[in-house]
């Protein structure tokens, strides 16, 4: 505690004014008028703050951890042969790129949680609390923002690739919502406006005012919000950086590479984002959910996640670029260590999580299950520990609470607490 | 109440009398529910408030000029219970209420691999047409069997194929507002359920299959066959078979075990699991709707239907009530509208009790309950702004100001654009699907590559192709198409829409998960907004709206009409004034489009 207060650096006069500012918890105090990311706070311990960018992928259905990256020979054995890696450990044959790139990887056999529910269990994964009737909770981007401020000038800090925003700002304020790209073959659309900036503006002033009454009448915090997402739109259409987001720029050898499905463009797109300064990208893969034809689909939507996975971390580290960027690999819950008919069934209590970059060990294995794939053998580790863990390594004070506009207060993951082994 | 014995004007007025008996019972339970909080109610809203408000939510749209007009020049003081019995009879209901359920149940065009779900869609239409009662409906989704291409109510079991317990949770959720999340896998850590509930529960489905064996191995070969044909006809076969196959059967002696892995001592892993409803309730042990056979394995499907769409069922009516009075409101009496464990947590449980006594005094008539929520006081009052929950209860001054959904946006464009005429355009998808639709006993693959060969040698124009049948109610002309845009009505586009579509960009959910639409802005919506094709719609000169204010002589009644059509009201002097000043100043009236076209004003409802 007394460290902070000794050096009053501008993150901690930041963090000090907002939390003074709870009132008026619509001034953000680091809005993205405010320009670049601050200081972080001096470091820690090991591989604290590493993290200028966070590359959250997302696998939407369960993935199963027995036949991806935590095989099993015996009762749980499925249908992939296990490989071996030169890191040490293995995964299965329907990751072979992925397994050409173990010594780069950190994985975490021993997530544990417990809700198996599709929709239910994406929230605690994406926010590291459970679902609750009267409040939403914020993805890692929005406390990354709140915490460390706005990650360029005009570009928004998050993104999110193949899902609808979804909330993703929770209790913080709507400009902290991820820009969401449904489609990043398509990138950004209808970026520049058809009859010119002149144009625009003036018939923006003209509907200001026009609009002006109804604002007055109902002071509501939707209608306010789209007055900040016009404001963001604004300043984003004039942004030098909007290139970013368009993929058609990146050479065709580059973007076979990746894969030519949405996945692999999405993640061609997340690392051009993250070069551009944008802090915290999503990319959604889906297709997980193998209750059924569980080989045929790891064939495929494996294979597909395989090619993609490994050409990411292959690009980000030619490009220097790895040790500044998180690579996260998570998923909502695993799947039973028996089958039930040609897949298997939802299974929250054993499940892996893959850290690359920012930090992270490479070639390690955290925690494991036990011989069937059941359960945790050691190390477990809850998707709090996981928020908690990749918070660390992009820079946040984990210990400093905030308070949501109800009044309670939140932490990163929960009150989860990060496992430092993970880190060099 | 004995319908056939009345004259048809008899009929009116006793519909009159209940509406409006029904419409003040509710009315009490809101203002007492207010009065107890020291509350007050808000100010009965405007006539132009109410004509866009009651469009919206019961057309799906807002009105044209003419329609604001026509409304707003009726004096007589039934005039809003009289526009609300038209809107409830009209297409534009129809259109909506589609929607609202297509975000519930998950509706999506394809499920599983290709399995084209039209039929289905044109049932729940039919349904909703019809005016058929909401227990009859989920009756016979629960209880259906048949394929994709030849039975409507089998989408809905067929929506989850091979995922039995992820349907039932959601079957739970929404039918009955039961917060089952967890026990799927293990007792429900913060509800009464345990996981031995929950199976017990499913096990009323154990002997259905979704995809089952045979299917899969005609399924197997009908693609193995198809690799003979071209792209285009490859994918038409494979997509003919699927509708062909997709069945839901009642399965003989099959039935559902406990897991491997079950944890607890309350049963062994692999032992059958015996059907069992759960009760919320001691006295739930006497209600009628548990009175059904949960003993014989041939009629359990039925048996869980019967109970759980009885009129006595503890949740079913206020399940449905609570969505409804959401759907009208903006904020359900209970929220959130997917956990009613404990009815008495609500923010005012006598509210949520009238409204299922309303529910099933109207015999779970869909639009008779509407019309009595629309008829209320509490409805037709002033919009309030939304209510921080965390705070406390809304108790319901008045309906809560909210945007526009991304369906009533996409159709209010199209207004502006194509005026009433709009609601005609209907594209029948399913009647392109049902002429492949093999009998059971000749489906062989050698059936299926006939027919497929069949549909290849007329050019391939009868394939299931959603452009190919695009016609107007009774065979007309087809809907325009702009931008690549087809003008007609979200509920008869693709479901969901494609990602890059407006309605999808306004937030569509992309129906995987139910109840998923969002009302959120965001920055690429903005940019559509600003600069997308859509407003193309609007500002061309085709516009109704723009050929209206252009027949005016003076820019003063240009931008009235313009007003009328965009906010259906009249601008103020302070309006008129700034918007003239634009206009000497060069401003187009196609440039005022989209300027009212990018106000809070329009995209909000008050």
């Amino acid at each position: 505690m007394s460290k902070r207060f000794r050096t009053l650096n501008a993150m901690s006069r930041r963090a000090f004014v907002e939390r003074c500012a709870l009132g008026a918890f619509g001034v953000s105090v680091m809005s993205a008028m405010n320009g670049t990311r601050a200081q972080a706070e001096e470091p820690r311990g090991p591989g604290f703050g590493k993290a200028k960018h966070i590359i959250w992928l997302r696998l939407a259905g369960g993935l199963s951890q027995i036949d991806s990256f935590d095989p099993k020979p015996g009762k749980s054995k499925g249908p992939g042969e296990p490989l071996s890696t030169k890191a040490g450990f293995q995964v299965t044959e329907y990751l072979p790129k992925t397994a050409a790139i173990a010594d780069k990887i950190c994985v975490i056999r021993s997530m544990t949680a417990k809700v198996g529910v599709h929709a239910d269990a994406q929230y605690v994964m994406r926010t590291g609390y459970e679902k609750r009737g009267t409040i939403v909770h914020p993805a890692m981007g929005a406390w990354c923002q709140h915490y460390l401020g706005a990650s360029h000038k005009t570009l928004p800090s998050s993104v999110c690739i193949n899902r609808p925003a979804g909330n993703g700002n929770g209790y913080f304020p709507a400009t902290y919502s991820p820009l969401p790209v449904l489609d990043p073959d398509s990138g950004l659309q209808y970026s520049a406006s058809p009859d010119g900036n002149a144009k625009l503006d003036s018939r923006l002033s003209l509907m200001n005012e026009l609009d002006r009454d109804f604002r007055d009448r109902y002071p509501d915090e939707n209608v306010a919000a789209y007055k900040d997402f016009y404001e963001s739109t604004l300043r984003l259409m004039r942004s030098s950086d909007l290139k970013g987001f368009d993929i058609d720029a990146e050479p065709r050898a580059v973007r076979e590479s990746y894969g030519k499905n949405k996945f692999g463009q999405g993640c061609l797109l997340a690392r051009r984002l993250a070069e551009s300064g944008v802090r915290f990208i999503e990319v959604e893969s889906k297709g997980w959910d193998m209750h059924n034809g569980l080989e045929n689909s790891m064939k495929e939507v494996g294979a597909q996640f395989d090619q993609s996975f490994a050409a990411l971390i292959s690009d980000l580290q030619s490009r220097g670029m790895l040790d500044s960027t998180l690579v996260a690999v998570t998923t909502e819950f695993g799947r039973k260590p028996s089958f039930e008919g040609d897949g298997r069934g939802h299974h929250p209590t054993s499940f892996c999580s893959v850290l690359a970059g920012g930090g992270v060990k490479k070639g390690f294995v955290y925690g494991s299950t036990d011989a069937l794939g059941a359960e945790p053998a050691e190390k477990p580790m809850k998707v709090g520990d996981l928020h908690a863990t990749i918070g660390w390594a992009a820079g946040l004070p984990l210990d400093q609470p905030v308070t949501a506009p109800n009044g309670r207060p939140f932490t990163v993951g929960n009150n989860g607490k990060p496992a430092l082994e993970v880190f060099a | 109440m004995c319908a056939g014995i009345l004259a048809a004007s008899e009929e009116k007025v006793q519909l009159k009398a209940d509406v409006a008996s029904g419409a003040a019972r509710l009315d009490a339970l809101v203002l007492a529910g207010l009065s107890a909080a020291h509350q007050k109610p808000n100010a009965d809203a405007t006539d132009e408030q109410f004509v866009r408000r009651v469009y919206l939510d019961v057309a799906g749209r807002v009105p044209t000029a003419h329609e604001t007009l026509t409304f707003l020049a009726d004096t007589s003081s039934e005039r809003r219970a009289k526009l609300i019995d038209r809107l409830i009879g009209s297409d534009g209901y129809n259109s909506q209420m589609f929607n609202w359920l297509a975000d519930t149940l998950r509706i999506k065009d394809v499920v599983g691999k290709r399995g084209q779900t039209y039929v289905y869609q044109e049932w729940l239409k039919d349904q909703i047409g019809r005016d058929r009662s909401w227990d009859d409906t989920v009756f016979k989704m629960l209880t259906a069997t048949g394929r994709l291409g030849a039975s409507g109510p089998a989408g809905y079991l067929l929506r989850d194929p091979g995922m039995p317990l992820d349907n039932l949770s959601n079957t739970l959720t929404v039918f009955l507002g039961a917060n089952v999340a967890c026990a799927q896998c293990h007792d429900h850590p913060l509800a009464p359920w345990t996981q031995k509930d929950f199976y017990q529960m499913a096990a009323f489905f154990g002997g259905v299959e979704t995809h089952g064996v045979k299917s899969k191995k005609l399924v197997k070969q009908v693609i193995k066959k198809s690799e003979e044909f071209d792209e285009k006809d490859k994918r038409f076969l494979r997509q003919l078979i699927e509708v062909n196959a997709a069945e839901v059967k009642d399965i003989p002696g099959k039935s559902l075990k406990f897991p491997d892995d079950y944890q607890y001592k309350d049963a062994k892993p692999g032992d059958t699991v015996q059907p069992n409803l759960i009760r919320w309730a001691p006295e739930d042990a006497t209600n009628p709707a548990y009175a059904v056979d949960t003993s014989n394995p041939e009629t359990l499907r039925r048996s869980f239907a019967k109970w759980l769409t009885h009129s006595e069922n503890p949740r079913f009516a206020a399940a449905i009530a609570n969505r409804l009075w959401k759907k009208a409101f903006g904020i359900a009496v209970s929220e959130p509208v997917t956990d009613l464990d404990d009815l008495s947590k609500s923010a005012n449980p006598g509210l949520l009790n009238g409204l299922a006594a309303e529910m099933k005094r109207a015999k779970f008539s869909l639009r008779d309950f509407q019309r009595i929520l629309f008829n209320t006081k509490a409805y037709q009052r002033q919009a309030s702004i939304t209510p921080d929950l965390a705070k406390g209860p809304y108790l319901f001054p008045g309906p809560v100001l909210r945007r526009m959904s991304a369906e009533q946006a996409w159709d209010s464009v199209l207004t502006l654009g194509a005026g009433d005429s709009l609601d005609h355009y209907k594209l029948h998808r399913a009647d392109n699907l049902k002429q492949f639709v093999i009998p059971e006993k000749e489906l062989t693959v050698k059936a299926a590559e006939a027919a497929a060969k069949r549909a290849a040698a007329n050019g391939g124009a009868n394939r299931m192709n959603l452009k190919a049948n695009l016609e107007m109610d009774g065979g007309g002309a087809p809907p325009p198409q702009l931008k690549g845009f087809i003008i007609a009505r979200a509920s008869e586009l693709e479901q969901p829409a494609r990602e890059s579509h407006f309605i999808r960009m306004f937030g569509q959910s992309d129906r995987n998960v139910a109840d998923d639409s969002s009302l959120e802005g965001g920055v690429p919506q903005v940019l559509m907004q600003m600069n997308g094709d859509v407003q193309k719609v609007i500002a061309s000169k085709e516009s109704q709206v723009m050929k209206a204010a252009e027949r005016k002589k003076t820019p003063d009644a240009q931008i009235e009409s313009l007003y009328v059509s965009f906010f259906s009201r009249r601008p103020t002097p302070a309006q008129t004034a700034a918007a003239r000043k634009a206009l000497e100043n060069g401003l187009q009236l196609s440039e005022m489009t989209w300027v009212l076209f990018n106000t809070r004003e329009f995209l909000f409802i008050q």
